[in-house]
């Protein structure tokens, strides 16, 4: 083995800790490994009981999203040779409730993004006799935000997050605003009783963090402060013609 | 028009408002009344000079508009802030009284002193 | 909730660090673009005192032009330009990329969208200095 490099890994096991430490690994530094392959080295030769969550290590499944040297990555696509000499501190993405070491907790998540119902909504009985026809205009509207794998990394970057863990959250906001946007879509009313509140897009304050830890440049930043225009165009609209919304 | 909506549309638009006009227009004013003139990098106007552009009614209108959005935008930010870095956001809603209160305070006095120039 | 959960271990909810802000250089500057505010707020207080002292008379305005020329006051009002050049940067870098991808519907490139705004910037920079120094 020629060259190493250091490895400090958050570790937290919940029936011993209170909370989470870190544990110092040598791992090969090999220019070819990437941040998962050192933590799957130390799993398969140094210590088995390490929990991580991956799946595709190709960047798509958004599973292996982890905090590098304080900032979110998907430790998939991160080189371990550009941290050379190292050490190198692997943590559980921010903000997160910890289950073990570098698993975090996902429910909260989970249940915001359904609340935004990222789904095509119908309020007709819409039955297609054929392909829905979209324009490339109308497809370019929305299709940035279709690239969000829900890795969550936008969430371990935004301290509005931390300090609120209500928020609704960049992804799911950026997600909403993908359906609000695609042509097929009528649920835009039901998305902004969620959206509109206090935990909605008003609680950014634009930091923009997001938008650039996200792997995807889904841009969730820039969804959430066109959401606040549409908003406002909205509440105007109810006030000054308060018969126009039936 | 249902009635758990937040209000904050309101507050945003001033606050987008101020934010381009501060952003625009205050910086140069901030550089020569509070920096170039008393450090007499530029020749100063002077008394009468000053007070005869002030009452153009131009001038007047000017300044109330930028200040009151100033105002405004400053109050919606200094809320946020004070929020997020002192983690207040429990007693949000005080330091919303407080802040547009301090901007609605400062737009009065604004216009006030800008209808009774001489 | 099932029995079972009883025994479930707990996870570790970790609680942010008062002073989140210092932890990166993107966070930091955030919060200084924020407390831009405080000095955008003090300025146009300071301009309310200047209208107040116009309208007066000769003599109260020069006490305010000699409070002015405290070395004090000059430096509070040059950190009160540099935190509203930092207002104007981030503001002109973001705010129009909402505003034009509102109105094109698509995304245009950052430098296309920002860069009008410096000209917008400087062009009423110069008019309003022209009025202020009386030479228009």
């Amino acid at each position: 083995m020629a060259e190493t490099i250091l490895l400090e890994v958050a570790r937290f096991l919940p029936e011993r800790d209170t909370e989470p430490s870190y544990q110092t690994f040598e791992v090969p530094l090999r220019g070819d490994w990437m941040i998962l392959d050192a933590l799957n080295y130390i799993k398969d030769q140094l210590d088995g009981s390490l929990g991580f969550r991956w799946s595709c290590r190709m960047g798509i499944c958004g599973s292996c999203g982890m905090m590098v040297n304080g900032v979110p990555k998907l430790t998939c696509e991160t080189l371990l040779s550009t941290f050379a000499p190292g050490p190198v501190r692997i943590g559980p993405l921010e903000h997160f409730p910890v289950i073990k070491d570098l698993v975090i907790e996902m429910e909260g998540f989970l249940g915001k993004l359904q609340k935004v119902q990222p789904w095509v909504v119908r309020k007709d009985d819409f039955k297609p006799q054929r392909e829905f026809i979209q324009t490339p205009a109308q497809l370019e509207a929305f299709k940035q935000y279709t690239l969000c794998i829900n890795c969550m990394l936008c969430y371990a970057a935004c301290p509005v997050f931390g300090l609120d863990p209500e928020f609704t959250g960049p992804a799911a906001i950026a997600l909403a605003e993908r359906y609000n946007l695609d042509s097929r879509d009528q649920g835009a009313e039901g998305r902004t009783d969620v959206l509109s509140q206090h935990d909605g897009i008003w609680d950014c304050t634009v930091i923009g963090e997001c938008s650039q830890v996200c792997p995807k440049h889904v841009d969730p930043s820039l969804a959430i402060q066109q959401y606040k225009l549409t908003a406002t165009k909205e509440w105007f609209k109810s006030w000054l013609l308060p018969w126009g919304n039936k | 028009m249902p009635a758990h909506r937040s209000n904050r549309p309101l507050g945003w638009l001033a606050f987008g408002t101020g934010g381009f006009l501060v952003a625009f227009l205050l910086p140069v004013q901030v550089f020569l009344y509070g920096i170039a003139v008393p450090l007499g990098l530029v020749p100063d106007p002077g008394y009468k000079s000053t007070l005869e552009l002030l009452r153009q009614p131009l001038t007047r209108i000017y300044l109330f508009v930028v200040l009151a959005f100033a105002f405004f935008h400053a109050a919606y930010r200094i809320k946020d802030t004070l929020a997020d870095m002192l983690d207040m956001r429990k007693i949000d809603i005080v330091l919303a009284y407080i802040c547009y209160g301090g901007a609605v305070v400062g737009t009065v006095a604004a216009l006030w002193l800008l209808y009774w120039v001489p | 909730m099932p029995q079972y959960s009883q025994f479930q271990p707990k996870p570790y909810r970790p609680r942010m660090s008062a002073f989140w802000y210092f932890d990166r250089w993107p966070y930091l500057l955030f919060v200084l673009r924020e407390i831009s505010s405080f000095f955008v707020a003090y300025f146009a207080v300071l301009v309310l005192v200047q209208i107040y002292a116009l309208s007066a008379d000769p003599t109260v305005y020069a006490a305010f032009q000699a409070c002015m020329r405290n070395p004090l006051m000059i430096i509070l009002n040059a950190v009160t330009l540099l935190f509203m050049l930092l207002h104007a940067a981030t503001w002109f870098n973001l705010v129009p990329r909402v505003m034009a991808r509102e109105m094109t519907g698509r995304q245009l490139s950052d430098l296309m969208v920002a860069a009008p705004n410096y000209f917008v910037f400087f062009g009423a920079s110069v008019i309003i200095a022209l009025f202020i120094l009386r030479i228009l």
